[in-house]
C-alpha cells in the first residue's frame, strides 16, 4: 500500500515535471520562429499543392539590404570590431640623410686645388624604430592581444570550428616581431674646388634604397609550423612563397639623392690652426630612376581596392554554392584585399625618399682643425640645418568617433538599410586603410657635430672620432580641414638623434699635386632614438689636381 | 501527525525537482514539437537563397513520401514505403539480395531526391555539420547517425550513406531524423518562411 503510494507520487511527479519540461522547452525555444501551428499548415498546404502537381517558384533570390545589416550588425557582432584601431601609428619611420653621416663629411680646404671623389659604400640599419623607441612591428600595428584581436577572435568563434585553423589569435602574434630593414648601397660622389681660402664643394649620391620587413631564422621556422600559413601555402614552393612576399613586403629603388653643397671660406689659418665657416645647402634633387627591382614598387597615394563588405557578404549570401564564378570573384576580392592591406603597410613604412622628402635644407657650418704637430691634430665640425616645409602625403589613422555607430541598425526601411551598409562598408575599409593625405611638413631642423683626433704620417692619415646628431620632432599642417578626424599625433615623428664613432684610414699625399688618394671610412652608431642604429662602409678614391 | 505531513509534502516536491531534472538531461524532445536551432550561421542565412523555404518544403515532402506516404519501393512484386519495410524486416528478419536491391533503390531515390540541395549546400558542409551538433544537442541526441552522416568530408556522403545504412531499419532512422532536423531548421529561419509567404499568396 504503502510503496503504491509512493509510485504514484512518482508517476505523478513525473507527469507534472514532464509537463513543466515541455511549457519551459517551448517558451524558451519559441522566441523568434515560426509558429509551429502555422508551420504545419503550411508544409500541409504545399504538399496537397504538390499532390495536384503545382510548381511554385523558390522565394527569396535576393539579400534584403536590412536582413544583410542585421546579419553583419547582430549575428557577426561587426560594429564593435569596426570601433577598434588596427593600427597603433601611422608616421613613415625616417632615416638619416647620407650628406649628414660622418662617413662623407671631409671638406676640403687646401688651397687652389680641385678634387673629386667617388665613395662606393654601403650602409645598413638591422632594426628601423617604428615608433621612438620600438623597433617590433606590434607597436605600430596591433597584432598582440588587445582589443582589435579580441574582437575578431570573438566574431570567429562564433563561427568555430567551420573556419578550420583560422585563429588570429595565433597567428598574428606570430609577426608581432617583425622589425624593418633598411639597405643602402651605391656611390657618393664629390667635387671640390678652392681658391684663395674660398672652398665650394658639391656632393651627390646616387644609390640603391630599400626597406624589407624582416624575421629571424627561428620566428620563419615558428610562422611556417603555425597551420593557418601552412595551409595557406599548401602546394606553393618556398620559393614561390618568398617571392610573393618579396613583392608585397619589400620597398626598394634606385636613384639620386639630394645634392649638397657646402659654400666656405676660411678666415684664419696658421701652422697649427684653422677655422672655415660658411654655409651648407641640401636641394632636393632625390628622384628614383626605377623602384621595384627585388621588390615591389609602392606609392602613398595607391587607390584602395575595389571591396565592399556588404558586397561580399551577400555574394557569400546568394551566390555560395549557387553561382561558382561569383564565389571564385568573391575569393579574388578577398585575396586582393589582404595583400593590398600588406602593400599599405609597406608603402607607409618602406617608401620614403632617397633624400629629404622633397625639403630644400640650408644652415650655417663651422670646421676647425687643430695641430698640435704634424702627426697629431683635432678636427671638429658644427652645422645646423633649417628644412624648409613642403607638401607630402602622409597617412593618418581615423579617430572613432562611438555617437557615428549610434545608428537604427534595426530599420526595415530599405533605404536606411542601404545608407547604414554604406557606413559599415566605410568603416570596414577605413579600419584597414589609414587616410591618405597631401599636408605641410615641417621636419625639425638637424644639428650634426663631430670631433676627430687625427693621425698623420706621410703618405698615410687616420682619424677616429665621434659623431652627434640630432633632429628636432616634425610638425604637420593640413591644407585642407579638418584635421579633428584624424590622430594627427600618431603620424609624427619624433624627435630623433643618433651618437656615432667613426674612423678612416687612407693613402695620403699632402698638398695639391696630382695625385690618387686610396682610403676606407666607416661609422657605426652606438646609441640612438628614432632612426635606429646603423653602420657605413665605404672606400674613397680621390684625385687631386 | 502534522510533522509528517509536512515531510511527506517536502520529499513530494523534492522528487518533482528530481524528476524534472532527469528528465532534462536525459530524454530526447519528440519531433513533432518544434525547437528554435540556436546558431550563429543560421542566423546569417536566415532570409537569404541559401535558405529557402520552399526549397526545404520540396526536400522534406519528398522525404516522407519515401518514409511514410507513398508506396515507392518494390520488394517481390509488391510496394512498400520505408517505413513499411522497416517494421516487415525486423518482423520476418529478411536478409537476402532481394531486400538488399531494395534497399539500394531506396539509397539512390534518397539520392536523387537530396541531389540538388547537397549540390547547394556544397562548400558548406563543415558549417552543415555544425548545425545539425547544434541541433542534436537541442534535442538531447547523443549519437545518431545523421550526426555521423554530418561529419563526413564533404563529396563523400553517399559513399559513406552506403556504408552505414545496412538495413531499412537504420534508413527509417536517418530520414525520420533527417526530416526532424529539416523541419526544425526551417522553423528557426522565421525571414526564409516570411519571404516564403509572402511570395505564395501572389
Amino acid at each position: 500500500m504503502k510503496f503504491k503510494k509512493i509510485y504514484l507520487r512518482l508517476l505523478a511527479a513525473f507527469v507534472f515535471a514532464n509537463s513543466i519540461n515541455s511549457c519551459l522547452l517551448y517558451a524558451a525555444n519559441n522566441d523568434d520562429m515560426v509558429d509551429p501551428v502555422e508551420f504545419e499548415a503550411m508544409l500541409e498546404q504545399e504538399q496537397m499543392l504538390k499532390e495536384k502537381g503545382v510548381q511554385r517558384k523558390a522565394n527569396v533570390d535576393k539579400v534584403k539590404d536590412s536582413d544583410l545589416v542585421q546579419a553583419l550588425v547582430d549575428v557577426v557582432g561587426i560594429v564593435p570590431l569596426l570601433q577598434k584601431q588596427l593600427y597603433t601609428r601611422s608616421n613613415t619611420p625616417p632615416t638619416r640623410n647620407l650628406n649628414d653621416l660622418p662617413t662623407f663629411n671631409t671638406v676640403c680646404t687646401a688651397n687652389n686645388c680641385f678634387t673629386i671623389n667617388v665613395f662606393p659604400f654601403y650602409n645598413q640599419t638591422s632594426q628601423v624604430p617604428f615608433t621612438k623607441n620600438s623597433t617590433f612591428l606590434n607597436s605600430y600595428v596591433h597584432l598582440g592581444s588587445n582589443n582589435f584581436i579580441e574582437e575578431l577572435v570573438r566574431i570567429i568563434q562564433k563561427f568555430k570550428p567551420e573556419l578550420g585553423e583560422l585563429k588570429p589569435q595565433e597567428i598574428l602574434p606570430l609577426f608581432a616581431t617583425a622589425k624593418l630593414q633598411e639597405r643602402k648601397a651605391g656611390l657618393y660622389f664629390r667635387t671640390c674646388a678652392t681658391y684663395n681660402d674660398f672652398t665650394l664643394q658639391i656632393s651627390l649620391p646616387l644609390y640603391y634604397l630599400e626597406r624589407n620587413f624582416f624575421l629571424t631564422d627561428k620566428e620563419i621556422s615558428r610562422i611556417k609550423l603555425s597551420p593557418f600559413i601552412a595551409q595557406l601555402s599548401a602546394g606553393s614552393s618556398d620559393d614561390e612563397v618568398k617571392e610573393l612576399l618579396t613583392r608585397h613586403l619589400v620597398g626598394d629603388k634606385f636613384g639620386l639623392g639630394d645634392l649638397r653643397v657646402h659654400a666656405l671660406y676660411t678666415p684664419y689659418r696658421s701652422e697649427c690652426y684653422r677655422l672655415t665657416g660658411g654655409g651648407i645647402f641640401t636641394f632636393p634633387t632625390a628622384n628614383a630612376f626605377k623602384e621595384g627591382l627585388v621588390g615591389g614598387s609602392f606609392c602613398k597615394k595607391t587607390a584602395i581596392p575595389p571591396f565592399s563588405l556588404s558586397t561580399m557578404a551577400r555574394t557569400i549570401l546568394e551566390g555560395f554554392g549557387v553561382d561558382e564564378e561569383l564565389w571564385l570573384k568573391a575569393t579574388n576580392q578577398l585575396k586582393n584585399l589582404a595583400f593590398a592591406i600588406l602593400d599599405r603597410l609597406t608603402a607607409n613604412v618602406a617608401e620614403i625618399s632617397l633624400g629629404n622628402e622633397s625639403h630644400f635644407a640650408f644652415g650655417p657650418f663651422l670646421e676647425s682643425e687643430y695641430n698640435y704637430n704634424d702627426t697629431y691634430g683635432l678636427l671638429s665640425q658644427f652645422s645646423i640645418q633649417y628644412l624648409v616645409e613642403g607638401k607630402e602625403p602622409r597617412y593618418f589613422i581615423r579617430r572613432i568617433i562611438p555617437a557615428e555607430f549610434d545608428r537604427d541598425y534595426d530599420s526595415t526601411d530599405e533605404k536606411v538599410a542601404a545608407e547604414n551598409l554604406a557606413f559599415l562598408d566605410r568603416k570596414a575599409l577605413e579600419l584597414v586603410f589609414p587616410a591618405v593625405k597631401d599636408v605641410n611638413v615641417k621636419p625639425g631642423p638637424v644639428i650634426d657635430f663631430n670631433i676627430a683626433a687625427t693621425y698623420t704620417l706621410p703618405y698615410l692619415r687616420a682619424a677616429l672620432g665621434y659623431d652627434f646628431w640630432w633632429q628636432g620632432r616634425e610638425k604637420i599642417e593640413f591644407l585642407h580641414p579638418p584635421k579633428e578626424q584624424f590622430l594627427v599625433s600618431k603620424a609624427l615623428n619624433d624627435s630623433a638623434y643618433q651618437h656615432k664613432i667613426f674612423g678612416k684610414i687612407e693613402t695620403f699625399v699632402p698638398g695639391c699635386e696630382e695625385t690618387f688618394v686610396i682610403g676606407l671610412r666607416g661609422d657605426v652608431t652606438f646609441a640612438s632614438q628614432t632612426v635606429g642604429k646603423d653602420f657605413t662602409l665605404a672606400l674613397n678614391f680621390q684625385w687631386n689636381y | 501527525m502534522k510533522k509528517m505531513k509536512t515531510a511527506r509534502k517536502v520529499s513530494f516536491f523534492a522528487i518533482t525537482l528530481l524528476a524534472t531534472f532527469m528528465l532534462e538531461v536525459a530524454a530526447a524532445i519528440p519531433c513533432n514539437e518544434r525547437i528554435k536551432i540556436v546558431h550563429a550561421a543560421l542566423q546569417i542565412i536566415d532570409g537569404t537563397p541559401l535558405m529557402k523555404t520552399q526549397d526545404m518544403f520540396d526536400l522534406i515532402i519528398d522525404i516522407n513520401k519515401l518514409l511514410i506516404q507513398e508506396k515507392l519501393l518494390d520488394y517481390k512484386g509488391e510496394s512498400y514505403n520505408v517505413k513499411e519495410l522497416a517494421e516487415k524486416e525486423k518482423k520476418e528478419n529478411l536478409q537476402g539480395p532481394a531486400i538488399q536491391n531494395t534497399l539500394s533503390y531506396a539509397i539512390k531515390h534518397f539520392r536523387d531526391i537530396s541531389a540538388s540541395y547537397l549540390e547547394k549546400a556544397r562548400g558548406n558542409k563543415a558549417q552543415m555539420g555544425t548545425i545539425i551538433k547544434s541541433w542534436a544537442d537541442q534535442r538531447k541526441i547523443t549519437s545518431s547517425l545523421l550526426l555521423d552522416w554530418s561529419k563526413q568530408s564533404e563529396g563523400q556522403e553517399h559513399e559513406e550513406f552506403k556504408k552505414m545504412v545496412k538495413n531499412f531499419r537504420t534508413l527509417r532512422e536517418f530520414l525520420e531524423q533527417l526530416s526532424c532536423f529539416l523541419k526544425d531548421m526551417t522553423a528557426s529561419c522565421p525571414k526564409s518562411f516570411k519571404a516564403y509567404k509572402e511570395a505564395t499568396s501572389k
